[in-house]
């Protein structure tokens, strides 16, 4: 009889719990660097606090509601550092032929990939979020229930899966292309620059590809706009609004598919 | 003579370094475009349906100043505070230590050169600048000649800033996370993205108080014809940022050199 393998969130469990007990090795670093992170955030939000405070609103928009859109993106941002931070390696570990190994291990690559190092700045990113989304959420005016409370942690996993889903398409093109970190940069620049804003505010065409070209809408003003019944704001049908956390699980699972077919694209650099 | 063309040396190794990794460095001209107009795109959504300027500033100035300040930021905050560390965790700054220059002129030479070799930035910074209809030119002759003497000034505050940052690495030997941090408050506090003028007082008190504005928000400032004080208090600030903070550097160094550990080697 042969034992079966643990399930494949049990593997990750695992190995990131592996890669966490090495990363507090080095403690004053592990505490630094999450604390760098905490800082960078902290600096994000700032400016767009400068922007309400002198502005009042933007489009409407008070800074309590931006600052939810905010809490449910940097929560999401969190999550997604914490499953994908290590995607930004993608190009070093193709390039050196590092994936080398993961093919001849018994675990899934794309699960080796993620959980090669443990990403620190996602403690520190984590942190921030929580306390910010609690904030937020709190001083939003949303007629809290079971029901909604269930939707936001929908909203935040879904947030989540979205950037990663964006990230892990791009990281597939490292086996054909052998780079994919400026593609990765520019995707996080757009993410960071319009993420924190009611996208309502932005021009129709821009609005229109950040929820269909490169899904940014679903991560945060979506479902923000869905709880804060703010849905005449919204430029697309409602329902496909309230499916925010559902798109970002379909995008992240044909990322992954994605990932699979590209990954037959390999070729070691031979060592 | 001698030592000129040694200083010389140092700035031609800073020119080269960043263009030995041509791809990101090619990359950080194409995220300085992108950022230039994904902001632009933003501020004029913030200042969609408003007729009156905010905290005395209008759209076309908001998209001017985030023109100029990300491309300026781009070419002076090229900050090699890294290599410092690295040399110093790697045991090499046993051999900077032995050149015939001093560890600080070295280090200002080689942040030179890669001022110099950031200057493409510029390029890229303003010719995206004017395809996004974000470029004025600036408020009168004597702002525009201003302007220069700041931005000059500007300089000399951001490579003494940087200098500082790295000289810390005879401590710390690990830098990330504090570089992460400075980086970012660097950014923020020096009005490379947002104009100090939009910020709650108590913040642009404290955004004054430290060195990071005359970095960058002054030449702006004066370029947009708002010289903090009047031009000549503000350069005249500049100019006393440069003193104090050369002064800091020295001071740091003088304590740093009985702490060099040379590791291995």
């Amino acid at each position: 009889m042969v034992a079966r393998p643990p399930s494949t969130l049990r593997q990750f469990a695992i190995l990131v719990g592996l890669g966490l007990r090495s990363a507090v090795q080095y403690r004053a670093d592990f505490a630094m660097t999450a604390i760098g992170a905490i800082c960078y955030e902290a600096v994000s939000l700032a400016f767009v606090g400068v922007i309400v405070h002198a502005f009042g609103s933007i489009g409407g928009w008070s800074f309590v509601e931006v600052a939810f859109v905010y809490g449910i993106r940097a929560m999401g941002h969190a999550l997604h550092g914490l499953l994908s931070g290590q995607l930004w390696s993608t190009d070093g570990v193709v390039r050196q032929g590092e994936f080398d190994r993961y093919l001849l291990r018994p675990v899934n690559p794309l699960l080796q990939l993620l959980t090669r190092r443990f990403v620190v700045t996602a403690v520190g990113d984590l942190v921030f979020g929580a306390v910010l989304l609690a904030v937020t959420a709190a001083a939003a005016p949303v007629d809290w229930s079971v029901g909604s409370v269930a939707y936001l942690l929908a909203a935040v996993v879904g947030s989540a899966f979205l950037e990663s889903a964006v990230m892990l398409l791009i990281a597939s093109l490292t086996f054909r292309l052998l780079v994919s970190s400026p593609m990765l940069q520019m995707a996080d620049t757009v993410f960071v620059t319009f993420g924190p804003y009611p996208l309502s505010v932005l021009p129709r065409t821009v609005a229109h590809l950040l929820t269909f070209a490169l899904p940014l809408a679903y991560a945060g003003f979506f479902p923000a706009a869905v709880l804060l019944g703010r849905t005449e704001d919204l430029f697309v049908p409602l329902w496909l609004a309230v499916a925010s956390p559902v798109i970002g699980l379909l995008l992240y699972w044909a990322a992954v598919r994605f990932f699979h077919s590209q990954m037959r694209h390999y070729s070691s650099p031979g060592h | 003579m001698i030592t000129l063309r040694r200083v010389l040396s140092q700035v031609r190794i800073g020119v080269l370094t960043p263009w030995a990794y041509r791809t990101s460095t090619l990359l950080s001209l194409l995220v300085l475009a992108l950022q230039i107009v994904l902001y632009s795109v933003v501020w004029r959504a913030i200042y969609a349906g408003r007729q009156d300027p905010v905290a005395g500033t209008d759209v076309h100035t908001a998209v001017g100043y985030a023109v100029l300040g990300l491309t300026i930021a781009a070419a002076l905050h090229t900050a090699p505070f890294w290599s410092i560390q690295a040399r110093v965790r790697d045991g090499l700054i046993g051999i900077d230590l032995t050149r015939p220059i001093g560890l600080l002129t070295q280090n200002l030479a080689v942040q030179t050169g890669h001022v110099l070799a950031a200057l493409p930035a510029v390029a890229v910074g303003l010719g995206t600048g004017l395809l996004v209809g974000g470029l004025t030119a600036p408020t009168s002759a004597g702002a525009a000649l201003g302007f220069a003497v700041s931005l000059l000034l500007a300089f000399g505050v951001s490579q003494l800033i940087t200098l500082l940052m790295s000289l810390t690495s005879f401590w710390t030997l690990e830098v990330g996370g504090i570089g992460m941090a400075f980086y970012v408050v660097r950014t923020f506090m020096s009005g490379a993205i947002v104009p100090l003028w939009f910020m709650p007082g108590w913040l642009q008190a404290i955004a004054k108080a430290l060195p990071f504005q005359a970095a960058t928000y002054t030449p702006l400032a004066v370029y947009f014809g708002r010289p903090p004080g009047g031009l000549a208090t503000a350069l005249g600030v500049q100019a006393l940022w440069i003193l104090v903070l050369a002064g800091l550097c020295a001071w740091v160094w003088s304590r740093a050199r009985y702490r060099v550990v040379v590791q291995g080697g």
